[in-house]
Order: C-alpha cells, then sequence, then structure tokens
C-alpha cells in the first residue's frame, strides 16, 4: 500500500509556492529601498512621449537625459529612426564649402541667418507634400561622435523654425556635408 | 551579480536579484501617467507577481495577439502607438483607443471592437481579449521592451508582423519571447537561493518531526531552533543569518505548505483524478495562489499609493511597526512569538551588524562584543504595549475617516461605525425600513437613498443623545480633531481626493486592525501561561549566544 501523499519537501508546488512567494517580496523590497537610485532606465512610455512633443515636461526631461546619457541618446536615436518621418542622408559638399540647405521628397530643411539680431541664424523645416505629420525632433547624426537633437516646434501650416546661435553645434552638423539627419 | 546583503538589517532582505531586472522593472513600475503613474496598484503587481512566478506563458499568447490587432489599428505608428499613445494606461483608454481606430473606414475586418473586448478573427479560433486585461498585457511589453531592449524586440515583433497570423504563428511568438524571458530571468532572478532555503528549512522541519513536512509543524519553537542551529554551525553565513528573514522565511514556508495542502484536499475530493498528478507545477496556478496571499501583504504599500496616501493613515514608524504581521497573514495567529522575537531581536541584531561594518572600516572590536552581550532596548512588554497602542491608534484614525464619509454623504461611514460600535447596528435596525431577511445582528443594508439617505443626514444634524447614528458622527469629529496628521484637516475634509482617499483607506486600515488583533490576542494567550518577562528573560539567553557564535567568531 502506498503512503497517501502529503505536501512537504517532495511536493513541487509548495517549493514553486515558496519561490514564487519569496521573489515576490524580495522585488517589492528591492524597488522600495532602490527607489532613489540615480540613472535607472528611462520608462519606454517616456521615450514615446518625448518623441510626440519634446516640449512637454516628459520630452524636456528625456532630452535632457539624452545629453549626459549615452543609454537614453542610443534608444531615443533607436525610437526616432523607427518612426522617422524623414532621413536626410550625408550630401555632396557645397561649392561654398558650407551646406546652407537639404531635402528629402517630403521635407526641406534650410539655414537663414537672422538680420536682426546678430550671431543668431534660423534653422526652417518645411513640408514639401500634402502629408499630414509635421516632425517634432530634428536629429544631426555626424560622421563620428554624438549626435545632436533640436525639439521642433507644434506646427499648423507646414512649416517651423528654430532661432539657434551661430555656433550652436547642431548647425556646425547641419554645414558637415558627411553628417546626416533625422526627423521624426 | 551584484548581491544585496541585508541580512540583518530591518528589512531582512539578501537576495540576489539583479539591479538590471530591478530597475527595469523600477522603469515600468514608475512611468508616469495622467496626473499619477501610467499603471494603477493592481496592474503593477500583478506585474511583479507574474514575473516572480514566471508565469508569463499565456499572458504572452494574449500578448501575441493584441499586439498584431494593435498594429492593424493603429496606422503609422503601429503597435506602439496603440500601447503607449494612452499615457494611463487604463482599460477605458485602451477601449477608447480601439474604438477610435476600429471605427475607421481603413479599419482590418479581422478584428472587431466589442463593448468589453477585442474581438480578434485570424485564421483558426477567435480570440478575444477584454479591454481590462490590456493595461496588464501593455505593462508585461513595457517589461520585455525595457529588459530585453526596445531594438532587439522590435525586430522580432516586425518579423512577426510581416509574417502569417494564424494559431500557430501566434504561439510560436510567444513561445519565442517566452524563451527570451526565462534566459533573462535565469540570470537576474536566479531561483537556486530560494529553493535552497526550502530545502534547508523541510529538512530542518523533517528531522525534527520525524514525520513529512506540513505547515502544523512549524511554530514558534521550530523557527527559533532552526535559526539557533544555523548560528551554531555558522551555515547561517550563508542564507539564514538574520532572526527577521529566517522568521520572514518560515511564514513563506508555511503559507506554502499549507495553499499546497489546500489543493491537495480540493485534488482529493474531486471525482476525478487530476493531471498535477504528473509532478509539473502551472505557473499560471502558482501566480493565481500567490494573488490570494499577496492581498493582505499588499495592504501597507497600497495605503502608500494614490489615492490613500492623500491621507497619513498610517506613518512611517507604524507602516514599519505593522510590517511583519501583515506579511504574516493569518500566520501572525500561529506564530505571534516568532513575530515579536524578529521585533525585538530582529532590531538588536541590525544594531550589531551595524557594528560589525563600523568595525570592520575604523571601530576597535568592543563596540561589537559590548552589544552582543546587551539585553535589546525592546523587551516583549513594551512592544506588545506599543501594538496594543497600534490598534488603538488605527481605531481613532478610522473613526477619523467614518468622519471624512459622513461629511460627504457616504454610506460607508457605517460600515465603520457599525464595525467599530456594533450595538448601535443593531439599534437601528428597527428604523430602517427595509426586508428583515438582509439583516445580520450588526449588519444594516446601506443602500443609496431611501432609508440611508435619511440616516446621514440625522447622523450629521440629529441629536446625539436620541439618535444612535448622530452618536456616531459625534464619536468620529471628536476622533477627527485629536487626528494631526497631513489630509485630516476641518477645510480639506469635502475634497473630493480626500473623500475617494478616506474610502480607499478603510478598507485597509480595517484589515491592518483585524491582523493586529488577531496577533495580540494569540501573544495574550502565550502571555498568561508563561509571562512576557520570563520568555523575554530565556531569549535574551539563547539569542545572546546564537549571536555570540555568529559575531564574535569575527571580532
Amino acid at each position: 500500500m502506498t503512503e497517501p501523499k502529503l505536501p512537504g519537501d517532495d511536493d513541487g508546488f509548495a517549493k514553486a509556492l515558496f519561490v514564487a512567494s519569496s521573489a515576490d517580496r524580495d522585488i517589492r523590497l528591492w524597488l522600495s529601498e532602490a527607489a532613489a537610485v540615480e540613472d535607472k532606465p528611462v520608462p519606454f512610455a517616456a521615450f514615446v512621449q518625448c518623441l510626440a512633443d519634446p516640449e512637454s515636461a516628459t520630452g524636456r526631461r528625456v532630452m535632457e537625459m539624452a545629453v549626459r546619457r549615452p543609454d537614453v541618446r542610443a534608444a531615443l536615436m533607436t525610437l526616432a529612426s523607427r518612426f522617422a518621418l524623414g532621413h536626410l542622408p550625408a550630401v555632396a559638399a557645397a561649392s561654398d564649402g558650407a551646406l546652407a540647405v537639404r531635402e528629402t521628397d517630403a521635407f526641406r530643411m534650410r539655414l537663414e541667418a537672422a538680420y536682426d539680431a546678430g550671431g543668431l541664424a534660423y534653422f526652417i523645416v518645411e513640408r514639401l507634400d500634402d502629408g499630414s505629420d509635421m516632425p517634432r525632433l530634428a536629429i544631426g547624426i555626424p560622421e563620428a561622435g554624438e549626435p545632436v537633437m533640436r525639439a521642433l516646434p507644434e506646427s499648423v501650416d507646414g512649416g517651423v523654425q528654430l532661432m539657434l546661435p551661430s555656433d550652436d553645434p547642431f548647425l556646425h552638423l547641419f554645414r558637415d556635408p558627411d553628417s546626416r539627419f533625422l526627423l521624426a | 551579480m551584484p548581491i544585496l546583503d541585508f541580512g540583518g538589517s530591518a528589512s531582512g532582505l539578501r537576495t540576489e536579484i539583479s539591479n538590471e531586472l530591478a530597475s527595469a522593472l523600477s522603469a515600468v513600475l514608475d512611468a508616469s501617467g495622467d496626473d499619477g503613474g501610467r499603471y494603477d496598484t493592481r496592474t503593477r503587481r500583478s506585474l511583479v507577481q507574474t514575473i516572480a512566478a514566471r508565469a508569463y506563458g499565456k499572458p504572452l499568447l494574449e500578448l501575441a495577439y493584441l499586439i498584431a490587432a494593435a498594429d492593424q489599428l493603429s496606422g503609422r505608428h503601429g503597435y506602439v502607438g496603440f500601447f503607449w499613445g494612452v499615457r494611463a494606461a487604463t482599460s477605458g483608454a485602451y477601449r477608447a483607443a480601439a474604438f477610435a481606430a476600429a471605427g475607421r473606414s481603413a479599419a482590418p475586418r479581422e478584428i472587431e471592437a466589442g463593448a468589453d473586448e477585442l474581438i480578434i478573427s485570424y485564421p483558426g479560433p477567435v480570440f478575444r481579449v477584454s479591454y481590462g486585461r490590456m493595461p496588464f498585457l501593455a505593462a508585461l511589453l513595457d517589461f520585455c521592451v525595457t529588459a530585453l531592449g526596445f531594438s532587439e524586440m522590435d525586430d522580432e515583433i516586425s518579423a512577426f508582423l510581416s509574417g502569417p497570423k494564424d494559431r500557430e504563428d501566434m504561439q510560436s511568438f510567444a513561445n519565442g519571447l517566452s524563451r527570451r524571458l526565462y534566459d533573462f530571468l535565469k540570470d537576474h532572478l536566479p531561483s537556486q537561493q530560494y529553493e535552497r532555503k526550502f530545502n534547508a528549512m523541510c529538512s530542518f522541519i523533517a528531522d525534527r518531526t520525524d514525520r513529512r513536512v506540513s505547515a502544523d509543524a512549524i511554530d514558534d519553537r521550530t523557527v527559533l531552533a532552526f535559526w539557533e542551529e544555523c548560528c551554531s554551525d555558522r551555515r547561517a553565513g550563508s542564507d539564514f543569518k538574520g532572526f527577521r528573514t529566517v522568521a520572514i522565511n518560515f511564514l513563506h514556508l508555511r503559507l506554502a505548505l499549507k495553499t499546497a495542502a489546500d489543493r491537495l484536499a480540493i485534488d482529493a475530493a474531486a471525482p476525478i483524478g487530476s493531471s498535477r498528478d504528473a509532478g509539473e507545477v502551472d505557473p499560471e496556478e502558482i501566480c493565481g495562489a500567490l494573488e490570494v496571499v499577496e492581498g493582505r501583504r499588499s495592504v501597507l504599500a497600497e495605503l502608500a499609493l494614490p489615492p490613500a496616501d492623500r491621507l497619513k493613515a498610517i506613518n512611517k514608524r507604524e507602516s514599519a511597526r505593522l510590517e511583519l504581521v501583515m506579511e504574516a497573514g493569518d500566520a501572525a495567529a500561529v506564530l505571534p512569538l516568532t513575530i515579536l522575537r524578529a521585533e525585538c531581536f530582529g532590531a538588536h541584531q541590525a544594531r550589531i551588524v551595524q557594528a560589525v561594518r563600523k568595525r570592520k572600516a575604523t571601530e576597535p572590536h568592543g563596540a561589537v562584543e559590548a552589544l552582543i552581550d546587551q539585553k535589546p532596548v525592546e523587551d516583549y512588554g513594551a512592544a506588545t504595549d506599543d501594538f496594543q497602542e497600534l490598534t488603538v491608534q488605527i481605531r481613532k484614525v478610522r473613526l477619523a475617516l467614518m468622519f471624512i464619509l459622513f461629511r460627504n454623504a457616504r454610506p460607508e461611514a457605517f460600515e465603520i461605525g457599525f464595525d467599530l460600535f456594533p450595538e448601535v447596528a443593531r439599534a437601528l435596525r428597527n428604523r430602517i425600513n427595509e426586508p428583515e431577511i438582509d439583516f445580520a445582528d450588526n449588519v444594516v443594508p446601506l443602500r443609496p437613498g431611501g432609508a440611508i439617505g435619511r440616516l446621514l443626514q440625522g447622523a450629521v444634524e440629529g441629536d446625539s443623545e436620541t439618535m444612535p447614528e448622530a452618536g456616531l458622527f459625534k464619536a468620529s469629529r471628536l476622533a477627527f480633531a485629536k487626528v494631526n496628521r497631513r489630509g485630516f484637516e476641518e477645510e480639506r475634509v469635502c475634497e473630493l481626493e480626500i473623500m475617494e482617499a478616506a474610502t480607499a483607506c478603510e478598507p485597509l486600515l480595517r484589515v491592518c486592525g483585524e491582523e493586529l488583533r488577531a496577533f495580540l490576542a494569540a501573544l495574550e494567550r502565550h502571555f498568561n501561561l508563561i509571562p512576557a518577562e520570563q520568555v523575554f528573560e530565556e531569549d535574551c539567553r539563547r539569542f545572546h549566544t546564537a549571536l555570540a557564535a555568529l559575531y564574535r567568531e569575527t571580532a
């Protein structure tokens, strides 16, 4: 006659529940003790929010973190590439050595000097087709080195412009024919 | 792998959970939504339980269907737009998103937005995903993306989306994702340590009782004896150093054994044999059991989260005092001495551990020696008194909550009143014109309008000398005036968020009070047999021996 099965050290269910229950508690404790840890991963929802509206509080926070944290920069770049409205590749050098216009079928980006404010330049993005989506983020990607990102204001008429100091690294990248750009 | 070692700390945490896993979970759970967290408390808790129990198999199949449907529904932004296009991941938000997308002229024929669920008619059986399930599935996807990387996940999802979508394809994608999660958790949430603990404790109990291990075999003497043995042969150096940790491990073990026994009893009663005999354990079943036991354990966490946290019903010190009692659940009444020991001697051990750490840095070892020779700062009498005071405080706060609810004409006010003053319920029974059949001795049906409306009005406006409901209100007003904590301010009583907080706090505090009373009653029974001072003195001797064995060796 076999001994009736009783719960104990041979019971897989009890062991699995003990393991799960202990792990669950440890995770909860870890989370509460690690609440103040810096440089935690940025929630994916924040990246999406940043792409949708880089001028929102979350968007600005992600953009600031992207400047100082390579992991945040890389993640934002990945997502921006995935949902880019326009990829503007490297181009042939301009005859005067400095590029002022780049364009695809859908968008044109150009630079214009600001006449009434010394040392400033306008970065302008225009929609060329009849699509409805306008980019909210422009990313300059150098041949070597770190990308530079700029949030774009919301547009209602198919065009946006940013006023930037003439020594802004974003403008340097724009003028460099070896760099490429993303509009997301 | 980094190991957090809090062996003798207040939390009793010694775990091999990796920073990477904890950070990924933390990022998902801390994500913000509209005016609060992106995920609600229940979703957050379910995600942690699912990861802890590794019960993601079936949810990943649901996720596969939902990703495929979402990608078809959401146009250019695809599944990302559907899942993360909503700021707060609620069933209502996903329902609205599904309706908006399904109503477009280009909406796919295979997907229908029903009233309560998305109905997905790919080749094979129709699959349904309820809107209520979507926040959890979104959190699970969020976790996968954060832990495994968006780029890798997106490549895999894109390949899946470009292929056929019959049941096998869905299952195949879910299996692939399941394997990736398994590999990730194998490294970042290893289970060997927990299994080792389970085996060590069960072996000890089996040796001690000379029979198969059961929940009933775990008592206060067993827990202390196990820890003493670990200290004396220095096995504690690995898994069982802190008494508080050991106490928590035994509470979990007892619960696991009890749940397993209940499950076997149900199986035995079933007319047809169960497939469980095959030895396979269904993670979903583990997760379900975990959800049941977690209900009470999570009370303190829920008090600290919105909406309850708008009222400071429990302060930090009280929460720390309650932690072990709530962790124990019904075992608090079975292992009351273990809890008391963990409170008094656990804190004492934490001070010794702290001194050991300092000694390693700079200080002479005399401080550790002196601490080992001392008694705990708090003895059993003092700790019991403190727990008693806590029950009084909880009662006072519940009365204050009753005041807030009365002022907002909420019938829940009477639920508190009848619980704290059962005689009032009996007195009011005759005043309410409701079918008697619904009445128990201390229960009054709280249906809105009619009688309850009159009672609420009478409570606030009536004469407390002649009307029992007005007496309740008066008692609540007096208590409210004595609670000087955040949110309990007269001018804020009628704010919506304060009323919501009071409604959320009340059932949580009620549970705290119940657990505490059961624990104190068990302690009282114990100390009626052997006085608390006598137990404490004996324990001081035993803990001194064990702590000396643990820490003097390294002094």
